[in-house]
């Protein structure tokens, strides 16, 4: 394997030189665009040296998107998987590696690692920034994957307001207001957004929807002040809750209830330019996620589910960037997180400590080459410390085309849950220990002649340690001729010490214990690629595609030492495994692709567009026990999506009204993607005052 | 042009080397071994007919020394009801192919149930709500009369049936469960030679 990847950098190199001979003055149109995402600086996307993929607020109102999870739907390389909740798989990591933000502070709040993307507005956002490959240099964990930054709208001079609204299918409605206010030295906004739906069921006049009913308001106050020339203050509170009506059948028995969920963020800064050389900026936040489940049975009103779950988390954080030369920028930061979670599933409230100091060197040795280098130091109460160095270059051989490659370290802490969470579930009989209390609990099942047999002893074990990634993103950015554009990028990311549930011990039921351990490797590879080409001006098609290998390295070498069986499900005889069997992790498409045919005519006020995403087939199952993908129905089929909008700007481009349709063939999968409710309306319409 | 036309061959020549890359030689399968004993195989054995639904209720017996069903007062080995099978003597699980599985071991065995012998798909998998079992495990059971035999599930349906069809899938047109099918070797004469 590493012979072809050589062999095909090679052939880059060559492509490089053979690139030399060319003259080509086509220029980069696109200088102005900054982003901060990537290096805590602004900088101009053409330089930057890692894949990076920015959508705009124009992108988000033309289609007629509302939350962020049906964005994210339509970016190359990426997918919305559904594991207690919708979350975000990039170059093949699971929803839990990638960092998601808000103004850059992380978003709080997930459920067994998957943060639920439709709880984030797409209302008053400026633009988003999605940046590919480990990222932990800056941002510490669970930027393994990759960060997503929203980045919300900042006030504008004088007075602005509008209306916006959708509503279509299943009683979907979204609603937002927001005013803002900007003079030399104040600037205020405020911005609230209803989200609800009556939900769905996929099985018709089935008892129990597939989504509940729910209505969710965000609502987000700011107030900026700016002292001198030199020196801001800016305060952001931003408030979300969410009430889901539960209503459903467990054992032929009526449930109902009502599940919360909130999350409170508060984020005042403080920033200041000492010079034209030295800037420096104080960041406090604060950020509260809570969730409350309160079911009864309905005939005669005992207890179902009474939970709840409450999270904290509270940073200090400074920074300074330092422009040492004209070619050379330092950006340096230190920080204090406290976390605490209190929850009915665990014993008591629990708590990390973590402090990190961060470094950057962005340096420009030669006009076209462009070096970054940096790393991140975490020290935490838990788990050992880490280190995360990055190192990234770009090279930009002609105007239109750039080069880029990184190579850098990820890692993920154990959370919260891995570490403390307790729950027996009552029904089937079997046991879930968080590792830090395995021993105790583990103890006292033996005293209460609950365990047959032990089959990991926890004194044996070491202590549950961060996951941690190596990883190689190479590619260009070609612009081939104005019209066309073309970026490229190759990735491989090599995880060890994958936290994965294992069984400790067997109970007397006939079930297991379960607990975690750093046991497994991983590894996900592939290619991903965008072609956009403008005939016209106001006329666009692109196209994106991802080639995705992702596979646990000990599941190939145990079916390599033939240890792993299968069945045929023709004959029902057992049979070895081959490679050419094995389906790689589960959920990961190998194939991927969208394209989009978008009509931009803001002279006459007219946009309109046409997506279509592919996702491959990609493993669910398994069916046979033996640990992994390996035969046909253990696949989910692939399948295309089709998304269509179109909207018209009227009175001096104030009023838009808007008609989309998603999923337009009424593309369903009941058994296996329970996020699809098939063809969807909407209807929308917004008003701005500016 | 010239440009394009390289990049567009550069592109497609890498996702060749990719795509050749990813393709990983397929290992040896199990080598063949003669065997010294007799396999038997048993077809849809099941418990008694329920008189009203007409489906397999109780347990059923087997004799793995006598190869056949037999009374629950009789001497029994292996014995199964629902998704349990139990032994009279003792009992362990080893990961192999049957027919190259030649070795029975003399400690580890356990008395009471076979524990972890099958699968069930659960509710969203297709097909759901079905059992298979695991594959590629050896039932090795210790007779009462310290005889060692290893037994084989393969399937858990009448007419052992091909379980990748829709006819399968549908719970309607499923067949009945609770008829095993499974072969098995026994060593008459005491030792642990499986072959």
């Amino acid at each position: 394997m590493k012979i072809y990847l050589s062999i095909f950098f090679m052939f880059f190199g060559f492509l490089t030189f053979a690139q030399e001979i060319i003259t080509d003055t086509i220029k980069a149109t696109d200088l102005k665009d900054v982003v901060i995402t990537a290096t805590r600086t602004e900088k101009n996307i053409m330089k930057l040296p890692v894949p990076i993929i920015r959508i705009t607020a124009d992108d988000i109102k033309n289609r007629g998107i509302v939350r962020l999870n049906e964005i994210l739907a339509e970016q190359t390389g990426l997918t919305i998987v559904s594991d207690h909740g919708q979350g975000i798989q990039m170059q093949g990591f699971d929803p839990q590696y990638t960092m998601i933000m808000i103004d850059g502070e992380p978003v709080i709040g997930r459920t067994s690692g998957t943060l639920e993307l439709s709880r984030i507005t797409m209302a008053n956002i400026d633009k988003i920034e999605i940046v590919k490959g480990p990222t932990s240099s800056l941002y510490g964990s669970e930027a393994m994957a990759g960060v997503i930054n929203i980045i919300t709208v900042k006030p504008k001079d004088g007075f602005r307001a509008s209306v916006a609204t959708r509503y279509g299918t299943n009683n979907k409605a979204d609603i937002s207001l927001d005013a803002s206010y900007k003079n030399e030295k104040i600037s205020l906004s405020a911005f609230v957004n209803r989200n609800s739906s009556s939900g769905y069921s996929l099985i018709e006049n089935s008892s129990s929807p597939t989504v509940v009913p729910f209505s969710g308001y965000t609502g987000n106050i700011k107030v900026g002040y700016q002292i001198n020339k030199k020196s801001d203050l800016n305060l952001s509170v931003r408030y979300y809750n969410n009430l889901q009506k539960n209503d459903y059948v467990i054992d032929n028995r009526l449930v109902l209830g009502d599940g919360k969920e909130s999350n409170l963020n508060i984020n005042p800064t403080y920033n200041i330019n000492f010079n034209a050389k030295v800037k420096s900026s104080l960041r406090l936040y604060y950020s509260r996620y809570a969730t409350k489940s309160a079911l009864n049975y309905q005939d005669d009103q005992t207890v179902y589910d009474d939970s709840y779950f409450t999270q904290n988390f509270s940073r200090a954080e400074f920074q300074t960037d330092y422009s040492l030369l004209n070619n050379l920028k330092l950006t340096g930061g230190i920080g204090a997180q406290y976390e605490t979670v209190k929850a009915t599933r665990y014993d008591q409230l629990e708590s990390f400590n973590s402090g990190y100091g961060y470094f950057q060197a962005d340096y420009t040795p030669l006009i076209k080459l462009n070096i970054i280098a940096g790393g991140r130091y975490d020290m935490h109460s838990v788990y050992k410390s880490q280190f995360s160095p990055k190192l990234a270059a770009s090279y930009q051989l002609l105007n239109n085309l750039t080069f880029l490659t990184s190579v850098g370290k990820g890692y993920k802490a154990p959370d919260f849950r891995q570490l403390y969470l307790n729950f027996t579930n009552a029904v089937v009989g079997y046991s879930v220990f968080g590792y830090e209390d395995l021993a105790a609990k583990l103890l006292d099942l033996q005293n209460a002649r609950q365990i047959q047999s032990i089959l990991i002893n926890p004194n044996s074990l070491q202590r549950l340690n961060a996951e941690s990634s190596l990883s190689y993103n190479a590619g260009f950015r070609y612009a081939v001729t104005p019209k066309v554009k073309v970026s490229v990028n190759l990735f491989k990311n090599n995880i060890k010490n994958l936290i994965s549930t294992v069984i400790i011990a067997t109970k007397t039921n006939g079930q297991s214990v379960f607990s975690y351990l750093n046991i497994d490797r991983v590894s996900t590879q592939g290619v991903e690629t965008d072609i956009s080409y403008a005939p016209i001006k106001v006329f666009q098609i692109s196209v994106g595609f991802q080639y995705l290998d992702a596979y646990n390295r000990d599941d190939v070498d145990r079916i390599k030492n033939g240890k792993v069986y299968m069945r045929d499900p023709n004959t029902n005889e057992t049979k070895l495994v081959k490679l050419s069997d094995y389906g790689g992790l589960l959920n990961r498409s190998k194939y991927m692709a969208n394209a989009a045919i978008a009509y931009n005519n803001a002279k006459d006020g007219v946009f309109a567009s046409l997506r279509a995403i592919y996702r491959g087939k990609y493993g669910v199952s398994d069916l046979d026990g033996n640990g992994m993908v390996n035969m046909d129905s253990e696949y989910v089929k692939g399948y295309t999506l089709f998304n269509a909008s179109v909207s018209k700007l009227l009175i001096k481009d104030r009023l838009r009204l808007q008609f989309s349709v998603d999923n337009v063939f009424d593309y369903k999968n009941i058994n296996f993607i329970s996020n699809l409710p098939g063809r969807l309306f909407y209807g929308g319409l917004t008003y701005s005052i500016k | 042009m010239k440009s394009i036309r390289k990049i567009t061959i550069g592109l497609v020549l890498g996702l060749l080397i990719m795509a050749f890359a990813s393709c990983k030689k397929d290992s040896d399968t199990a080598p063949v071994v003669k065997a010294d004993l007799k396999v038997n195989k048993v077809n849809d054995l099941h418990p008694p007919l329920d008189a009203i639904s007409g489906l397999p209720k109780g347990t059923v017996y087997y004799s793995l020394a006598l190869n056949k069903e037999v009374k629950s007062t009789e001497a029994w080995d292996i014995s199964f009801s629902t998704t349990t099978i139990a032994t009279s003597g003792s009992v362990q699980l080893a990961d192999g192919i049957f027919s190259s599985y030649t070795t029975a071991p003399t400690s580890g065995y356990v008395v009471g149930n076979v524990a972890n012998w099958y699968t069930y798909t659960g509710t969203t998998s297709v097909p759901n709500h079905a059992i298979f079992p695991v594959s590629g495990k050896i039932i090795l059971i210790k007779t009462t009369d310290s005889k060692y035999a290893k037994v084989e599930m393969i399937s858990y349906y009448k007419g052992n049936p091909n379980t990748s069809t829709a006819a399968f899938a549908d719970l309607a047109t499923r067949p009945a469960s609770s008829y095993y099918t499974f072969q098995f070797a026994y060593q008459a004469d005491g030792t642990t030679n499986l072959k």
